[in-house]
């Protein structure tokens, strides 16, 4: 499949950005100053001080907070409590914060609000949500962000087939659902769709599914929500599994464009395997 | 002295001796290079599939092997009778057999945990009443650092012969809580409480479950035990921040971990003495 290059963030003012939708892009912070994003359940702080750059997070306690707000420059001082500060030192510290949205870094399991089955022909959609990372860039040509932060912080899991041997994965809390309508939809978190087709005779459970989130890439629709690419299961008559990635988001996406690569190369081997113990 | 030498060296040193002593020399640097060679070559097929001291093991076992044969052969070359050597060499071979038991044992023993591999270096391991991470794995002994950076060595043997425990050899661990709370707690409240607090810490993994069983009727307390598993890196950090964040949710919910009690019936009415009167 042919690739689309990511879109970088547009080179924005806080004052340009349409409340309650885009948090990220360029941010301008003079010496002196500091921004405040607030983004669902985080809250990131930047002060930008003589050769430094200081950036504290605080995690809120309801997951699914989904007001946003920004505030750069920041009119009142910063909070010192709760808060975990870090410290960048640069010979030459940039004015410039590219604010940047990812996806997970490990592959996120989600269950169905219900035990559900895939009686053998049929097929459905399943529908889930997860959090987004945040990234700081410092530079337009660094190898690797700054700081990436969570908006929210799942739980480790395990998915495998014992303690043994498997992969550890994240745990959403939200739950894969049949109808996109019944899916949260929040500034901080990307939807996907994973369609399931069961061309055995027997029915498949469906506990758990494994979204292969690193190999997926992230898009943005122009409402600011964001999604990534179906992923396309189907269990042969034989046995097996096989998965596809589509190119483009859903068609309830509509002009969704790319905003972030996907985090792994498509390794072919090691992206079946992967996808091979993606149902539970 | 010197006149006596260069007298009689024409007749030592014939030509044929002297081409004798180039071969035996030839042999030797012939010998001693391909042990090297070959030592090399061996270590690097073995290191990838049997760890670096089994390949350490195996290039000096071949280097020494080839240059005891080349030493042997040289010997041969220069004319000297090797049966009485071999006679000697076993004589001698006995003698230390004897003497060097234990240390024949451990070599043995370092060897055969080369090749079982139950821990690799980097390792936490656990033997009798010592824990600690693997340093090396030596022929003779297993070196450990404690974890209060104490230097331990264990020989061979007993790794071999004692039920040895490795802490880090899956990738998930699970912690155990033995928690007693007071009779007059409900008990599904309680499962409720530690399931919540599990379910917050992002370090306890929702897969495997945490796992609740009720122990029994103990002489203070409802004896509880509630498992959850943890990467192996985030045991000790789970370890710390579950209990304490269980303590603050009893103390939230009014739930308590009782002290040990005892009740004394008394068989009448108690008789106290009487108070001295002023």
């Amino acid at each position: 499949m042919s690739r689309t290059t990511a879109r970088r963030p547009s080179r924005r003012r806080a004052s340009q950005a349409p409340a309650g939708q885009w948090w990220w892009g360029d941010f301008d912070i003079p010496l002196g100053q500091s921004g405040h994003w607030h983004i669902g359940p985080l809250d990131l702080w930047l002060t930008h001080l003589a050769g430094e750059w200081r950036i504290g997070h605080r995690l809120g306690e309801e997951p699914l907070a989904n007001d946003v707000r920004l505030e750069i420059p920041l009119a009142g001082p910063v909070p010192d409590t709760d808060v975990i500060w870090q410290r960048f030192g640069f010979r030459s510290e940039p004015d410039r914060v590219t604010v940047r949205p990812a996806l997970a870094d490990r592959p996120v399991v989600v269950k169905p609000d219900m035990p559900l089955a895939l009686p053998g022909g049929e097929a459905l959609t399943l529908y889930m949500s997860s959090p987004v990372w945040i990234q700081l860039w410092h530079a337009e040509d660094a190898a690797r962000p700054l700081l990436e932060l969570p908006s929210w912080r799942l739980s480790d899991t395990w998915f495998g087939p014992s303690t043994r041997t498997g992969e550890l994965c994240y745990g959403s809390r939200s739950r894969a659902r049949l109808q996109l309508g019944e899916v949260e939809v929040l500034w901080a978190r990307a939807i996907t769709a994973v369609t399931i087709v069961n061309r055995r005779h027997d029915s498949r459970p469906l506990n758990a599914v494994k979204l292969p989130i690193p190999w997926l890439g992230l898009h943005v629709d122009n409402r600011g929500r964001f999604w990534t690419e179906v992923v396309e299961v189907e269990i042969p008559a034989e046995g097996g599994t096989e998965v596809r990635r589509t190119e483009r988001p859903p068609a309830e996406a509509g002009d969704a464009f790319l905003i972030a690569e996907p985090r792994q190369a498509e390794d072919r081997g090691r992206l079946i395997r992967t996808f091979e113990a993606l149902l539970a | 002295m010197p006149d006596i030498i260069l007298n009689h060296l024409p007749a030592i040193a014939t030509p044929e001796r002297l081409l004798r002593l180039l071969q035996s020399v030839l042999i030797l640097t012939t010998g001693f290079l391909l042990g090297r060679i070959g030592g090399r070559i061996a270590a690097r097929l073995i290191r990838a599939n049997l760890g670096d001291s089994v390949a350490q093991l195996a290039r000096r076992g071949i280097f020494w092997l080839a240059g005891g044969l080349s030493i042997l052969a040289a010997l041969d070359n220069l004319g000297i009778d090797m049966r009485v050597l071999l006679g000697a060499a076993g004589v001698l071979t006995v003698a230390l057999g004897f003497a060097s038991q234990t240390s024949v044992s451990n070599i043995i023993s370092g060897l055969f945990l080369m090749v079982e591999r139950p821990f690799v270096v980097g390792d936490t391991i656990r033997i009798g009443d010592t824990q600690g991470e693997v340093l090396s794995i030596d022929l003779l002994s297993v070196k450990l650092r404690t974890f209060d950076n104490l230097f331990v060595r264990i020989p061979s043997e007993m790794m071999i012969k004692t039920p040895l425990t490795n802490l880090t050899h899956f990738p998930l661990r699970r912690l155990d809580l033995q928690i007693g709370v007071s009779y007059k707690e409900d008990v599904p409240a309680v499962r409720k409480a530690l399931q919540t607090v599990a379910e917050h810490n992002p370090l306890c993994l929702e897969d495997p479950q945490p796992l609740f069983i009720f122990l029994g009727f103990g002489d203070s307390a409802l004896n509880l035990q509630f498992s959850v598993w943890a990467k192996r890196e985030n045991f000790l950090e789970l370890r710390n921040t579950l209990q304490q964040e269980i303590k603050a949710e009893f103390d939230r919910q009014g739930i308590e971990i009782p002290f040990p009690q005892r009740t004394l019936h008394f068989a009448g009415p108690p008789e106290f003495p009487a108070a001295d009167k002023a």
